[in-house]
């Protein structure tokens, strides 16, 4: 009997992945056939099989095919990352965000607009360095998640040490992107602001390319340790006592998680809620079961990226609305209901 | 467990490769060769094939159109970012007829889908990275040419590349040469007005600049070109360090402190300037520009980057101000035509003083109703 219950159980939980993996495809097609050209989801096949004019083929492969595999890739990664962040810091509010990663990479990201253009290194104007503002937001936030899994680890890796290291990063890297706000020109001032609401019209083949091999192999380390990431549920004394390395997962886990949404962050800029949110989604529809969790967040989060972009390119097309403002609005609410849902129970 | 972990594994290795290959193929789909083209270096050092001879030109981000408006090549447009359809730039004013083009998308670069949909020759493309240049024409397949505008002060030879560059791919050098020397004989003929700065005694500040909005009397330009190119004494010069024509917000102290001989305000900061000039505002009365009427307005100058033939006009105004006996008024109204028709081809003052109050000298604050 229990045997079924658990069959029962796992083939729920796999149809309403099918069906979210059908979802997914209709949004791909979606993304696909709908943009400011008219190119309609009619002509597409053509285009594929090598007939339409060369706008049509330009517009295609070059803006809405890495658009569409931006979102799919960044949406998948952000809600995996804040899964896997909830699961090893047990703290339902946990995402990159929490850490602080994301005002690292703004600042990181700001400064480089800032200096753009009047500093030079070595001789180089940073005008000249190709992906600068990219690399620049990047390493911010890799030394942000390096500094507080560092800290963490050095002052005993509690969970709690992680989420007020995070707040506390993420206060003083949003005074930091302030202050380069209040000196930037206007030119530099409409960089930021551009940046801090993250875009997928940034998306090209070549940093799709590399948002793909970062964040492919980091969800699938992520499926590979989730019999450990399980045993954190019960608490640290019962997976250690199960023979797992509490602490280096944790570290590992929060780094591979961190890199992943490090990645996406520099290249598309700063996407909010999806990692908060999508998560939570996932364990109401999937239960708590880690694997059906990072595989399901991972479809879940394609979804809603994908959605909200069609929503941000169609609402006032053919103005295009930053994704990340879309996510915003449908992450806040949806946080603060968590927020008093929580404070109910207590 | 691990035999499902290997399954999937190799199921995400196959899609991934798959994605790869993709990518490839689609790489080499896009990458075919025009009839006939030439090479050009941009200011960023990148080297873009255009075709020739080109006929329908495009300017993203800051600037770009207004460098294309000086080029004389508003007939070649075939675009424009949303953000020209606000009103207030002076380009725009001598040139409505750009603002009934079809739009490219937001300010600061556009939307890469309507770009390639307008298909114009070749993309001017300022405030750019090499990567962001790359970016955007592999994205619509259309040359992009990065510029840099430069400025009028340190930064002159960048400003003059970018004429020569545009005239270079246009096919109108001897307009960027022409505009080149118009603005030297300009500064010539400011210099000349005070030729030994050193000299001069008359201080002057500059307030109310515009930087990310509009700001208020302690908002400055301690390198502010229009009293540069008249060997003007700006009080904020150097103020923190500042060695480029950058906005600086000072202490309302500092000012009581130097105590300039002439407030200049930047008009587009004169709401918020006014209630702090006002007569009933506290500690202003100890201002002797203010006592002696001798404060001053200026036409906003940056708006999607800098405004330079307004720099210029601003520049001739100061002068018809500090030194009354070589610029008289009549003087200034004549140097405001040449420059505007020069620069615009239409002198353009009248709609730039029914929407902004520049050009007055002993402006009198008042507080706002």
């Amino acid at each position: 009997m229990p045997h079924q219950v658990i069959k029962t159980y796992r083939t729920k939980r796999t149809i309403l992945l099918a069906l979210a993996f059908l979802v997914l495809l209709v949004l791909v097609i979606l993304g696909l056939s709908m943009g400011s050209s008219d190119l309609s989801f009619s002509k597409i096949p053509g285009v594929m099989l090598g007939y339409g004019d060369k706008v049509a083929r330009q517009v295609l492969y070059q803006i809405r095919l890495p658009r569409v595999l931006a979102a799919l890739l960044t949406g998948a990664a952000l809600s995996v990352s804040g899964a896997v962040i909830q699961t090893v810091i047990r703290n339902p509010l946990g995402s990159p965000y929490t850490l602080g990663l994301s005002s690292a990479s703004m600042f990181g990201a700001a400064l480089a607009i800032v200096s753009l253009g009047s500093t030079t290194i070595w001789g180089l104007s940073l005008q000249h360095q190709p992906y600068i503002i990219t690399l620049s937001a990047f390493l911010f936030g890799v030394l942000c998640a390096l500094f507080i899994t560092g800290l963490a680890r050095w002052k005993g890796a509690t969970p709690e040490t992680l989420v007020m290291a995070g707040i506390i990063l993420s206060a003083l890297f949003g005074s930091a992107t302030s202050l380069m706000q209040y000196i930037s020109n206007d030119v530099q001032l409409s960089a930021i602001v551009a940046w801090m609401f993250g875009d997928m019209g940034k998306a090209t083949l070549a940093n799709t390319q590399i948002v793909l091999w970062v964040t492919v192999p980091s969800i699938i380390y992520f499926i590979y340790i989730t019999f450990g990431l399980s045993t954190l549920n019960a608490g640290d004394d019962v997976a250690a006592s199960l023979g797992v390395r509490v602490n280096r997962l944790r570290m590992t886990a929060v780094i591979v998680a961190s890199l992943c949404t490090a990645v996406t962050v520099a290249f598309y800029g700063v996407i909010a809620f999806v990692g908060l949110v999508i998560p939570h989604i996932t364990r109401r529809l999937l239960g708590n079961n880690e694997r059906f969790v990072i595989i399901g967040s991972a479809i879940l989060g394609a979804n809603f990226l994908l959605l909200s972009d069609i929503v941000a390119r169609t609402i006032v097309a053919p103005v295009i609305i930053p994704v990340g403002i879309i996510t915003s609005f449908v992450g806040a609410p949806f946080f603060l209901y968590l927020l008093f849902k929580n404070l109910k129970s207590l | 467990m691990n035999h499902l972990n290997y399954k999937n594994l190799t199921l995400v290795l196959i899609a991934l490769v798959s994605l790869q290959i993709l990518g490839g193929c689609i790489e080499n789909k896009t990458s075919s060769s025009n009839n006939k083209t030439t090479v050009i270096n941009d200011m960023l050092g990148r080297e873009v094939e255009i075709p020739q001879p080109v006929k329908r030109v495009m300017g993203v981000r800051a600037g770009a159109l207004r460098l294309l408006v000086y080029m004389d090549a508003t007939a070649m447009v075939s675009g424009i970012e949303d953000v020209e359809l606000r009103p207030g730039r002076a380009y725009a004013l001598a040139h409505p007829e750009l603002l009934e083009l079809p739009l490219i998308g937001p300010m600061m670069g556009g939307d890469a889908e309507l770009i390639a949909v307008n298909q114009p020759d070749v993309i001017f493309m300022t405030f750019a990275t090499i990567g962001e240049a790359d970016d955007l024409q592999n994205k619509t397949g259309i040359p992009v040419i990065a510029l840099n505008s430069g400025n009028l002060s340190y930064d002159k030879q960048n400003f003059f590349q970018s004429l020569q560059l545009i005239g270079e791919v246009i096919n109108r050098l001897e307009r960027a040469d022409s505009l080149i020397q118009f603005i030297h004989q300009q500064e010539q003929l400011l210099k000349s007005l005070a030729p030994n700065p050193a000299t001069h005694s008359t201080r002057v500040y500059l307030g109310g600049v515009s930087y990310n909005g509009a700001h208020g009397i302690t908002s400055t330009n301690p390198f502010y070109e229009g009293f540069e190119m008249v060997n003007a004494h700006n009080v904020a010069k150097n103020v923190g360090g500042f060695k480029t024509p950058t906005g600086a917000s000072i202490d309302i102290e500092q000012l009581l402190v130097w105590n300039p001989d002439h407030i200049f305000i930047d008009a587009a900061g004169l709401e918020l300037v006014n209630p702090q000039l006002s007569p009933d505002a506290p500690g202003m009365s100890a201002l002797t520009a203010l006592n002696n009427r001798r404060v001053h307005t200026l036409m906003p100058y940056n708006w999607y980057s800098t405004n330079y033939e307004t720099i210029l006009v601003n520049a001739w105004f100061i002068a018809s101000v500090l030194y009354p006996e070589k610029v008289p008024e009549s003087s200034f109204l004549k140097q405001k035509e040449v420059i505007y028709q020069f620069f615009l081809g239409k002198d353009v003052s009248p709609e730039l003083k029914a929407q902004y109050n520049g050009w007055i000298t002993g402006y009198q604050p008042c507080t706002t109703p």
